[in-house]
């Protein structure tokens, strides 16, 4: 078919704006990452767009070589992957029972979860419940309290929903039981919305950082995350530091150059980045399950 | 089928990780979890015989996220450790919220070293009073300054901590090498040279000598402020506070931009504003390290900045440019004043949860005497430094080490741990390097030096009128500042400064002077 001048003109419309939106994306990326390559005095005096004006890899020698970097990074990818397995299990075997339509209850337990999903306690009572489960400062900290994801659960048992009964109550005929249905029947079928709970909690489980800083003292337990926000913040004095205390602060914030905050953030966000490209295509499938009612 | 083997190895790699992982965060843990047991232990023991060779482990929480030492290791804390037979165990704060919340739950250490907590922390239910401990283990020879103790008293009259880095007056004045800490102009001495070594003996001496870089030069800077110092060396010359607290104006106690000087202050940056040896997008920076880098770069002539000179021209000279800066020896206003009014900042709290009370405030008592403060700020003598006569009598110490360098502190753990029960005077000695520009300039300096250290002292209750009071004054003159800073005329920023006065009427700014 031969395009017209009005359909050239949408496409020329459209394409500009997919640009735009691609650069205002991707460019912050690539910001931080030439200046993760710069020399870090030079990288304060701004003016770099493109490229690296004093190419160096000092800042990455600085992070990378360091054991505790190291061990940071393995224990992010520990509760990930962890934290990924058991949350997906837990919110998925959860969202199976509640996606029954006679199951027994039921009211109860979804304003239960709908309460729990807009009421939060806040850190402190939630602090006091980790300390009497003795999940302070041990690596289950990371993976437990994210076990059952409320959001999740929700697109879960919409998806689970839209299963047909007919191949659940064939599997029974044949002897199979709830939890054997579930193994066998359901979650080969869920891979859509099992992938965006994948990636919904391990881009979760990657970024966080509060309970590395609140709920573990042990050095070997901190997270990559963690370790870069320590980096940020020793490079900031707190403002109301007056006297002594900012000279003090002064000192050690300057030997902190702005290319390696921003190395330490890069080296935080690249494994996350490298996931994503693979799972993407369940994610666009799971975000929509549910949307559309037949 | 290769994919299927795929799959298992990538699956097996995984696992293989994830248990490698839980093997090495749980012989952690274990570690961990090992030290209690070994301090009840020495708690047991201890009740029959506190002289125990056995090293005890006491933990600490640094309330401050800057605090470069996560780690009791380097010559000077073996060697307090030797002293002591006391360790610690190491925590930094990651951000300001993580005290309060521990606080909150009860979860606390066996020692807090906080600024931003004091008040918090200075409660019957969280720390044992020192006079408690000292009483209760009959521990002799600890002496508290009975100004430090007015100073630091509670709410409740009882004494939980001493804020470190107090000295009175008479002591500081009467220690030879005694010197404070003060902001500091540094210009670039080639340039200077290269206009013929003008005289810098007035402010506006340096106006002109501002202006004439920016004619000769006009693609650099004139002068560059730290944001974290801002203005500060233009107030210390004008005699105006540049640290936030109270001043005695007109016989009463009011919030520090009542003084007159202030305005004098405002108008100043104003003009350096309007006459374009000051940028706007200065006042933007929160970044310390711009300011820096921009002289470092050769943009810019001149830095406001903190005494750290000789860092700054190492730097300097690392990036392989052949200039210095050079710091202004004299002040240079007409009337200029040091504060000497602050009581200190921060303070080391023994917490009900200690496990063993009676070693930390031993540990404390030894860190605050005299033979603590010189191994914890100065490093081991002999090895580290050298002292010829008593500091009373003009001592100083000899360091074998730079003694300006933040790298040698962190690797042999010199000052940072020293500050736990700094008592001043000995940091105040540190500074003393004869022939050094510093110096000369921190010597100059000290004739102007005056204060009341109890102005310095006055702490507003948590949550109480006074304080939101102040909370809302110091908001307020944030933002209304810098609207002084750059107005386009002396008229607006006259206006500006009258705005922010009149709205700090309507706040409250009168009330201070009943606090």
């Amino acid at each position: 078919m031969k395009r017209t001048v009005e359909d050239k003109i949408v496409d020329f419309v459209v394409y500009s704006i997919l640009a735009i939106v691609f650069i205002v994306t991707f460019y912050p990326f690539y910001y931080l990452i030439i200046i993760s390559f710069n020399d870090g005095v030079d990288a304060t005096l701004g003016g770099i767009y493109f490229w690296p004006r004093e190419f160096t890899l000092v800042n990455y020698e600085t992070l990378v070589v360091d054991p505790k970097w190291i061990l940071a990074f393995f224990v992010s990818v520990a509760r990930t992957v962890v934290g990924v397995i058991l949350g997906v299990l837990c919110t998925s075997i959860v969202a199976y029972g509640l996606a029954k339509k006679d199951l027994m209850f039921k009211k109860f337990y979804f304003a239960l979860f709908i309460i729990g999903m807009y009421v939060s306690g806040g850190i402190i009572p939630l602090y006091v419940v980790l300390r009497s489960l003795h999940l302070l400062n041990t690596f289950w900290v990371y993976v437990i309290p994210g076990m059952l994801n409320i959001f999740l659960l929700f697109i879960a048992i919409s998806f689970f929903r839209e299963i047909p009964k007919e191949l659940e109550e064939s599997a029974k005929i044949d002897g199979a039981s709830d939890l054997r249905i579930f193994i066998s029947v359901v979650l080969p079928i869920s891979k859509p919305v099992l992938a965006t709970m994948a990636l919904f909690t391990g881009v979760g489980q990657w970024n966080a950082w509060l309970d590395s800083a609140y709920f573990v003292q042990n050095e070997n337990l901190r997270t990559l995350t963690y370790k870069m926000m320590e980096v940020i913040q020793k490079a900031n004095i707190p403002i109301d530091l007056q006297g002594p205390g900012a000279e003090y602060a002064a000192k050690v914030a300057q030997s902190t150059p702005y290319s390696l905050q921003i190395t330490a953030m890069v080296i935080s966000v690249v494994p996350i980045i490298c996931v994503y490209p693979f799972l993407q295509k369940y994610f666009v499938k799971g975000a929509t399950i549910g949307a559309v009612k037949g | 089928m290769l994919q299927k083997v795929g799959k298992r190895f990538w699956l097996f790699a995984l696992l293989s990780l994830v248990l490698l992982v839980f093997v090495a965060c749980e012989s952690a843990d274990t570690n961990t979890q090992e030290e209690p047991s070994n301090d009840t232990e020495q708690q047991t023991g201890e009740q029959s015989t506190d002289s125990s060779d056995e090293v005890k482990e006491l933990t600490i929480f640094v309330d401050h996220s800057f605090w470069p030492l996560t780690e009791w290791s380097g010559e000077v804390p073996e060697a307090i450790t030797e002293k002591t037979g006391i360790k610690l165990n190491v925590q930094v704060a990651s951000d300001a919220q993580q005290l309060p919340l521990m606080i909150s739950s009860g979860d606390l250490p066996d020692l807090v070293f906080t600024q931003g907590n004091f008040q918090q922390m200075s409660n019957a239910d969280i720390s044992y009073t020192w006079d408690e401990l000292i009483e209760k283990y009959n521990i002799q020879d600890f002496e508290i300054d009975p100004m430090a103790r007015v100073l630091n008293q509670a709410s409740d009259g009882k004494l939980y901590s001493i804020r470190n880095g107090f000295t009175t007056p008479g002591v500081f004045q009467s220690t030879p090498a005694a010197l404070g800490n003060i902001p500091a102009l540094s210009l670039r001495t080639d340039i200077l040279e290269e206009l013929g070594n003008p005289k810098i003996e007035t402010l506006d001496d340096l106006v002109n000598v501002l202006k004439e870089v920016k004619s000769k030069y006009p693609e650099m800077k004139p002068l560059v402020l730290n944001p974290a110092v801002l203005g500060h060396y233009f107030k210390v010359n004008f005699g105006a506070s540049y640290l936030q607290n109270f001043r005695i104006v007109d016989g009463e106690v009011k919030y520090y931009i009542a003084q007159p000087e202030q305005y004098d202050y405002y108008m100043f940056m104003n003009k350096l504003y309007r006459e374009g040896l000051i940028s706007a997008e200065n006042f933007t920076w929160k970044d310390t390290n711009q300011a820096k880098a921009m002289i470092i770069n050769g943009e810019a002539f001149a830095i406001a900045n903190l005494t750290d000179m000789y860092t700054i021209n190492s730097e300097i000279k690392a990036s392989g440019k052949d200039f210095e800066i050079s710091q202004l020896t004299k002040l240079i206003g007409e009337n200029p004043v040091m504060s000497a009014d602050s009581a200190g900042w921060s303070g080391t709290f023994i917490t009900k949860k200690a496990k063993n009370p009676e070693a930390a405030i031993k540990f404390l008592q030894f860190m605050q005497s005299d033979e603590g403060q010189m191994l914890g700020l100065w490093g081991v003598e002999e090895q580290h430094w050298t002292m010829d006569k008593p500091i009373e009598e003009g001592g100083y110490p000899t360091f074998k080490y730079d003694s300006q360098s933040a790298a040698e502190h962190k690797k042999i753990g010199s000052v940072w741990w020293g500050l736990l029960a700094d008592k001043g005077i000995y940091a105040q000695v540190q500074r003393y390097v004869p022939g050094s520009t510093i110096t000369e300039a921190l010597i100059d300096a000290k004739q102007y030096t005056k204060g009341n250290p109890l102005l310095g002292g006055i702490v507003l209750p948590v949550d109480s009128d006074e304080q939101v009071i102040k909370a809302n004054l110091d908001n307020m003159i944030k933002n209304e500042e810098a609207k002084i800073y750059l107005a386009q005329s002396e008229a607006e920023a006259k206006q500006a400064y009258e705005n922010m006065m009149k709205i700090a009427k309507d706040i409250g700014i009168d009330l201070t002077a009943l606090f």
